[in-house]
Order: C-alpha cells, then structure tokens, then sequence
C-alpha cells in the first residue's frame, strides 16, 4: 500500500458521471472477487463461494445506483472545496505578491479607485436623478396629466379640464390640482413665501401621510366651504415657527388672510425646492378659474393599482372626446396626455447624466488599460515563477485562474479605496450641483450604490488581468528558464503593451474633445446677445394682497408710486416693472397672428406686461416705433404693443410693422415699436414671438427692476424701506442681479463641462502615465541596443529622436481613432452642444495639440535617459 | 426507524474505528466489522458500502485507488482530519452513553 499522505499532493483528477458509476461496479466486483476466493481457500466449491459471497453482499443493482448517485454529490462538493481551496490559497499568494512590491501596489490600487470611485459618485447621483428622483410610496403610479395643444406641445391644465377629468375619469385613486402662488407672511418683517395651491386630493396622490395634523378635507376647497386653510413644511415649521408642536390649530397671516394651520409636511414633501405652504385652490363654477380656456395649473394624479399609464390616458382622452361632441368648436385639436412624473422629471435630467456617466466610464477604462499594462510590464518578472509551476503541472487554466484571482486582489483593494474617493467626490458633488437641478436631491452611497461599485469591482478584475492572464497561460517554459532574465517574450508583450497605450490615447482624445466641444458650446451660449444690458440691474418681485389691492387700479397706483418712489432714490438710473423677467421667468404663453389669417397659422409667443421705463431700464435696443409712454399705461389706454424684431420678421417680413395690427391673447394690438430680441430664460435657446404690452392691462403678478450705477444687491435694503413706507404689510422677494441670473441659466452647462473637463484631464493624466510606462521599458529593454550603437558613434539626438519617434507614433495612431470616434459621440453629446459641430476645426486642432504636446512631455524622460546609457555599462549589462 | 437511524449510526463508527489504524479497500473494512462484531450486527455487506460512501460524502473519510494485496485495482478509504476528531468524539460519548445505560441497568440485573 502506498503511504498515504502523498495523496494530497498528486490528487486525481476530477471524475465524470461515467467514471463514477464504473467506480462502484468496479469496487462491488472486487468485493464479490476478495469474498469468492476467501471462501474457497475455506474449502468451498467456486461456485458455492461465488453464490455465497453475492448473498451474503444483498441486491448489486439497486445499491450501484444508490452509491452511483452519493458518488455525484461527493463529486460536486470536492469541485467547489477544490476550487475554494484554490481560490483561498490564490488570494493569499496575490497578497504576498502586492505586499511584496508595495509602489507597483500603491499605484495600481490608486489608479483604480480613482477610476472605481468617479464611477460610483456619479452612479449615485445618476441613482438619485433617474432612478428615484421621488420621495413617494410606489412612485411610478404618480402622473404627470397635461393638456396637448394642436402642435402636439404640452400644456398646462384649464381649471375646467381637471374638473372633467376629475368628475368622469375611471382609472385614477386621485387627481389634484396644482398652482403655484406667492403670499406675504405677516409677521414683524413681512415676509413672501412660496407656496403651491393644491386641489384636496393632494396628499392622497402624493401618497404620504403628514408630519403633523392632517391633509385638506372635500369641504376645504369647495366654493364656499371652509378654505381659510394652510398647510406647511417642515421647513417653514422649524424656521419660522421654532418646531412649535403645537402650531395646528393656529392662525397664519398670508396675504392679509387669517388660515388656520391643519398639518405639517415632511421635509421633501413637494418635488420641487424652494414651496413652503400649501392652501385649497377653490374652482368656483363660472369663475375664469373654472373655465376650460385658461390654463394655469398642473394636474398629478395617482392611478389606480391596476390601471397602467396607458390605460389612464386612453381613458381621459376617452372624456376629451365626449367633451369634443358637446362642443364641437371649441378646442377640437387639443388632446390630454398622462406621463410618469419620474420619467417627467428624469426626462430632464437625463441627457446630461448619461453623457456624464460615458465620461465617468471612460475614465475607469482608461484607468484599466493603464494598471494592465503595469501587470504586463510586472508580468515580465514573474514569467519564471509561472513556467516553474508550468513545469510541475500546473494546467493552462489554472495558471490564468491564479492570475484572475491576483488581480481581484488588487480590484477589491481599489474598490475599497475606491468608496472613500467617491464619498468624497459625492461630497464635493452634491456642494457643487446644489444650485444646478431643479428638484430636490439627495445622492446616497446606500447599499444599492454600494453594490453597484461592487459589480463595477469585480467587472475590472478581468479587465485588467485578462490580458496578462491569458498571456501566463503558456508561459514560454525553455526560454524563461534558460535564459532566467527579462526579455523571453518582450515582442508579443510590448505589442499588446503598444495597443493599450494606442486605445488609452483614443478614449483619452474622445473626452478631451467632447470637453473641448462643451467648453466651445458654453463659450457661444454664454456669447449670445442678450437683447439688454444684463449689469448692474437688480430684480425683485412684490406680490401684492387681493384683500386690499383687489382692483387694477389699486394695483396701477401702487407700481406707479412705487416706481416714482424709486427713481427719485439717488443711485438709480431707471426703473419698471414688468411680469416676465429675462432669466429668471414669468410672462403667459399666448397665440400671436394676424387679423386676416386663421388661428392655424399663429405661433405661440410669450406676452409681458410692462410700465413704462422697463424696457428703457431694461437697455433694450429700439430698431424702429416707440416705446411705452404714461399715456399708454392707465386703465381703459390704448391697445398698443412693442413687439421683438423676430415678430415682425415673422409676421411683417416686407416692411415696417409700425402701425400694423397683431392679435395676441384674442385681442387686436396696434405694434408702436419694435425692438432687438430679448432672452427669455436661457441664453441658449433660440428666440421667439414676444409681444410687450402696458402693465395696465394685467398686473396680476409683478416683478421690478432697478439700473443702477452701484451694486445692485447694495440697493435691497433702500428698495425694502420703499416698499414699507407705501404699504408694510407688502414684502420683497427674491432679489438679485440680472447678470447674476444670467450667469446662474448657465449653471446646467458649466457642471456638466466642469466634471467632463475634470474626467478628461484624469484621462490624460493617466495615458500620459501609460505612455510614459511603455516608454521607459522599451527603452530599458533595448539598453544593450543603445549602449552597442552609441559605441559605433550614433549621436545622441539621433537616439532621442528614435525614441520620441516611437511614443509619438503610438500617440497619432491613437489620436487619429479617437478623433474618429469623438466625431461620433458627439452626437450622443448633441443635447449639450450649442451652435457647435463634432467635427470644430478648434476643438480638434486644440485636442491634438494637448494630447501631442503631452506625449512628448511623457516620452521625453525616457528618450532622454536612453541617450545617457554608457555604451560600456549597457554592454555589461547582459 | 429509530433501530435503523442507531445502526447506521453504529456502522458509521464501525467504519471510522476499523480505519484508524490506517487506510484499508471496502473489502477488508467490511470483514474487519464482521469479524469484530463477531456476526452479531447482521448487516449486509452493501448496507456497509452505502454507510461509507455516506462517510466519505460527509467528508469524514476519502477514498483513493490503489493496488491491493493481491495486485487488483482496489478503492482504499482513509480517515480525513475531520473523521478522526468525528470518531474520537464518537467514541467518548458511546462511552458516557454506555456507562450512563449500565448503571441503570447493571444495577437491576446483578
């Protein structure tokens, strides 16, 4: 019998089903065999003895199959022990092995994490934006219900509308009615507070409960009923009622109404920033709010558990059409849409985010390529230990699975590493896109993050260990062994060292030009005429009480004195009023088009209601007419309009609109002026109709503006003391400076092109690093080349310029893929873009420059060394 | 049933103890617990072969192929470290159990 501790070493191979089966006949025949002979040398008679033995052993058959499936089992279990073992001692060995070179180590897991954590930190802010951008219970239930125009666009809701939909629809738990609305906070200092009229369905389409007291009841927003309600934040409730528990049941002033607070809601509550309360919005029947015509409210719902989104829209335009045969004139081409919030709200998101994610997963793979080629060039070291192994029968497989494991190692140390950089880069995130969305976010690194950074982990094992490992499979064993130095099988391996470098330069080059593209975007936008002088200009908005300025004219008097007030303030230039400002928003969607044509033709335009001086103080360009005079702006005055020069282009495009009606609103204005396009929101976005008409026909919302020579925001506390002085009870709201709500429309794009420049310069930085790597251990390689040419008299720059000759070879073949492909995604960057083609002559040119002048940079070190090899040193070398 | 779940469990130590002093094929495992229990388990030859394949699926013994006495393929067992802890702990509590059951029953009888 052999000793049988030598069995642990020389283990049997793994056994098939067949073999195993063959084992237990095999092992029962010897059985039967041992007995039959035992009991012949007892005297027995060989058949007797061969009866004997079966009886005595009981049925063969039976139990070969029972042992045969035991066999199985016992198979499979030693595999995975066997694996486990193996992988437990690979990893151990891999450890040895890091630890044993820790500045290979330190670079590889740093390279890692940087790349592992960028890609975690912008998948938790990807996870916060689109993937649960809403606080609620079962969110993808919540919609988004719109009106459609005949264009298609969406719209907001009539009051009229809503109470259609919310009268015969079938497939919602709710519906509710949205407004926002602005209201003085009495108090000691008046304050404005933003808030939002809800129908009482709210709370019930949201799907949470209150933090305190309770949501509104049917009765709070029937014409009639008790309205005098509010309910708000937990914001509002810790800042201006310091937590107070018991604040339901007591009274709030808004707007000179006393409303008794019903509930809190919790922090978060509503979608978007920035609203503080909430009050009924009562739809008195025959009221303007009633009407189907004018649209003014977001309508959410909540549909029912076992209604999709298709079926809930095919359902209110079910009630549209009955609508459309009851009134077949009115509003025929107009349609109702029901859209997922989350996809709403994720729609406008999500084109930044994704080009950010490219960006971020470039970087990680470049970061990949670059620790693959530092295990290549480590590679070289360790060829013997591998053929070693080899030699005593390591397998193929097992030799790539050793190495696989290794560079697992070294992923989850990165990976781990990794989490701290993206907690602090989520940190930095989250300061710096604070300003930029529009809703309320909150980036995690939760277990869900986590997880994914786990996977991204175990995806960039294989990654960078592929290459090495499948090169480890057949170690080249004669020539590694004999030789016992570098260099067996450099060729193959500085080839595929070359590709890396080559698809490290081509991702690094994509980035680098989609950076360069946004950069040149932001330029044109930010380049953009505004139509005005955005400096020095300070914007507020008074919103006043209908209690006491229930008439127009209460409401002409106090801007017009308000107005006086301020331009006899020393310091001012000019001032106005006005409903829609440039940058920060307001003014009513309307249709434009002329007397003799049809409704069809219009176009949607924007329509502002301004004084007199506004778009003086403003500095808008006059091109022809006359702008606003106090005649203009008094109550029953003259119907006159300034319109935008693109107006005229597009309805007047002969000649002067001077004189010339245009129906706006329903209603017929005489053009008086034109002037030079003014932005409305954003620099980027192309102009359209706008129509400027005397405040004195709408003052229902009011918003100031004052030129000055000084810092406008130094203006705020003198504007307050005006405001006081003619009515105390009215607050000022959101001041601030135009050229500072210019720069702030921007926001959106300066992020998206600050992270991209920052991943792109990380990309560089990294191939810079893989360029060099290459480099340097070419040229160590072909010491002995050098050292033998520099001894026939080759000079110097001839060898630097050999060596310059090759980095920069790799780098063009490099450059000139990734130029190609940056042509390419920049399609996918096209929302991002302004006014700028993948193919800008500046941005390649400036790409290529960066990336040539930073490969010679990267190669210059190791050319540079190459020409100081002693030739005798070298020589000795070998 | 609780007869049978004991004597597989008495064969299970049978085995483990018959290869404590070293590796040996099924064939003289098997005889080594007939002879030692002097045909007073009357098992089966093939119950002995399900109880140490049930062994050597537990892990607590492995079994390798080998050349027997008389130059055939035979399958050897051996005791893995984990066998031998399992039959020493085995035995300890055979022998509390055994000790426990005598001075029960020992006193009555004499």
């Amino acid at each position: 019998m052999r000793p049988w501790h030598v069995k642990r070493l020389f283990r049997l191979p793994n056994r098939t089903r067949a073999e195993i089966r063959r084992d237990v006949t095999d092992e029962f025949a010897f059985h039967l065999d041992m007995r039959a002979a035992e009991l012949t040398r007892e005297g027995m008679s060989p058949s007797d003895a061969r009866a004997q033995a079966l009886k005595e052993f009981g049925t063969v058959d039976s139990n070969a199959h029972a042992l045969a499936h035991l066999g199985d089992t016992v198979e499979r279990r030693r595999r995975i022990s066997h694996l486990i073992a193996e992988l437990w001692q690979d990893a151990g060995l891999g450890l040895r092995l890091l630890l044993r070179s820790p500045g290979f180590a330190a670079v590889a897991i740093l390279t890692l994490a940087l790349g592992i954590g960028a890609n975690t930190a912008i998948y938790s802010v990807l996870d916060a934006v689109l993937l649960r951008p809403l606080p609620y219970p079962e969110p993808d239930r919540v919609m988004l219900v719109s009106e459609t125009r005949a264009d298609g666009g969406t719209n907001s809701v009539s009051g009229g509308a809503f109470l259609d939909w919310r009268e015969h629809q079938r497939t919602f738990d709710a519906l509710t009615m949205t407004s926002p609305v602005s209201f003085n906070l009495r108090g000691d200092v008046p304050e404005r507070l933003n808030g939002v009229q809800v129908s009482h369905e709210f709370l019930k389409v949201l799907g949470i409960p209150p933090l305190l007291g309770r949501g509104f009841l049917p009765d709070e927003d029937r014409p009639g009923g008790h309205t005098s309600v509010v309910m708000i934040t937990e914001e509002l409730w810790r800042a201006r009622f310091g937590a107070d528990a018991g604040i339901v049941g007591r009274t709030m002033v808004l707007d000179e109404v006393p409303r008794t607070v019903i509930g809190v809601l919790p922090s978060g509550a509503w979608m978007l920033k920035d609203y503080t309360f909430f009050v009924p919005v009562v739809l008195t029947p025959g009221s303007d709010r009633a009407a189907r015509s004018g649209h003014w409210g977001s309508v959410f719902g909540r549909i029912a558990s076992t209604a999709t989104v298709a079926s809930a829209d095919a359902d209110l335009k079910r009630i549209k059409q009955q609508l459309n045969q009851q009134y077949p004139d009115f509003k025929q081409k107009w349609s109702v849409v029901v859209q997922p919030v989350t996809e709403v709200i994720g729609g406008v998101a999500r084109a930044p985010m994704l080009i950010l994610l490219g960006a971020v997963s470039l970087v990680l793979l470049i970061a990949c390529a670059n620790v693959a080629n530092l295990l290549l060039a480590r590679g070289c070291h360790r060829q013997q230990e591998l053929a070693v192994r080899a030699a005593l029968g390591a397998s193929g497989g097992r030799l790539v699975r050793q190495v696989l494991t290794e560079n697992l190692m070294l992923a989850l140390m990165g990976g781990l590493a990794g989490i701290v950089v993206a907690f602090v880069g989520l940190d930095l995130l989250r300061r710096f896109t604070a300003d930029a969305l529009p809703v309320t976010l909150t980036p995690r690194l939760d277990l869900q993050v986590l997880l994914v950074s786990l996977g991204i982990t175990v995806v960039t094992g294989p990654l960078v260990g592929l290459l090495p490992a499948l090169r480890a499979r057949r170690p080249d064993l004669s020539a590694a062994m004999n030789s016992g130095s570098k260099g067996a099988s450099s060729g193959g391996r500085q080839r595929t060292q070359s590709l890396l470098v080559v698809a490290e330069v081509a991702l690094t080059v994509v980035l680098l030009a989609s950076a360069g593209l946004l950069l040149r975007s932001l330029a044109k936008a930010a380049s953009v005429d505004p139509g005005f002088e955005p400096s020095r200009v300070l914007a507020f908005q008074v919103s006043l009480p209908d209690v006491s300025y229930e008439s127009r004219e209460k409401r002409l008097a106090f801007t017009g004195d308000l107005l006086a007030r301020l331009r006899a303030l020393p310091g001012v230039e000019g001032a106005g009023t006005a409903m829609a400002i440039p940058f920060i928003g307001g003014g009513y969607g309307e249709y434009f088009y002329l007397p003799v044509r049809t409704k069809d033709d219009a176009v949607i335009g924007r329509m502002d209601f301004v004084s007199p001086g506004y778009l003086e103080a403003l500095g808008t360009r006059l091109l022809s007419g006359r702008r606003f005079t106090d005649a203009d702006n008094r109550i029953g005055g003259p119907r006159v309009a300034v319109i935008s020069e693109w107006t005229r282009r597009r309805f007047f495009p002969k000649g002067d609109a001077i004189g010339q009606p245009l129906i706006v609103r329903g209603d017929t204005w005489q053009v008086v002026g034109v002037i030079a396009d003014v932005v409305d929101r954003r620099l980027d976005v192309p102009h359209g109709a706008f129509a400027y008409v005397p405040s004195a026909f709408n003052l229902s919302q009011i918003s100031v503006i004052v030129r000055t020579p000084l810092d406008p925001l130094s203006l705020v506390a003198t504007v307050r003391a005006e405001v006081a002085r003619i009515d105390p009870g009215v607050a000022v709201a959101s001041p601030r400076s135009l050229d500072r709500a210019m720069a702030e429309s921007m926001t959106q794009r300066k992020v998206v092109l600050a992270l991209v420049g920052v991943f792109a310069t990380a990309a560089l930085l990294l191939a810079a690093i893989g360029l060099y790597g290459v480099m340097a251990y070419a040229v160590a390689t072909r010491r002995r080349e050098f050292g033998i040419r520099m001894a026939f008299g080759a000079m110097r720059q001839d060898l630097i310029r050999q060596v310059l000759r090759g980095g920069l070879t790799l780098t063009t073949v490099g450059l000139l893929v990734g130029l190609v492909g940056a042509v390419g995604v920049a399609q996918l960057l096209a929302s991002e873009l302004y006014q700028v083609k993948g193919s800008d002559p500046l941005v390649i040119a400036g790409t290529a420059t960066t990336v040539l002048a930073v490969a010679i940079l990267a190669c210059s070190v190791p050319a540079w060394r190459a020409s100081r090899f002693h030739p005798m040193a070298a020589l000795r070398v070998e | 049933m609780s007869t049978l779940s004991l004597m597989q469990g008495t064969v299970g130590l049978l085995i483990l103890r018959s290869l404590q002093k070293g590796p040996a094929h099924g064939y003289a495992i098997t005889r080594w617990v007939h002879e030692r229990t002097d045909g007073v388990l009357a098992v089966e030859d093939a119950a002995l072969y399900q109880a140490l394949h049930r062994l050597e699926a537990k892990g607590w013994v492995e079994a390798e192929w080998g050349v027997s006495e008389n130059n055939r393929r035979a399958k050897y067992y051996g005791l893995t470290p984990e066998g031998r802890r399992q039959l020493r702990s085995e035995i300890s509590s055979w022998r509390k159990y055994a000790e426990a059951m005598l001075k029960v029953v020992g006193e009555t009888i004499t």
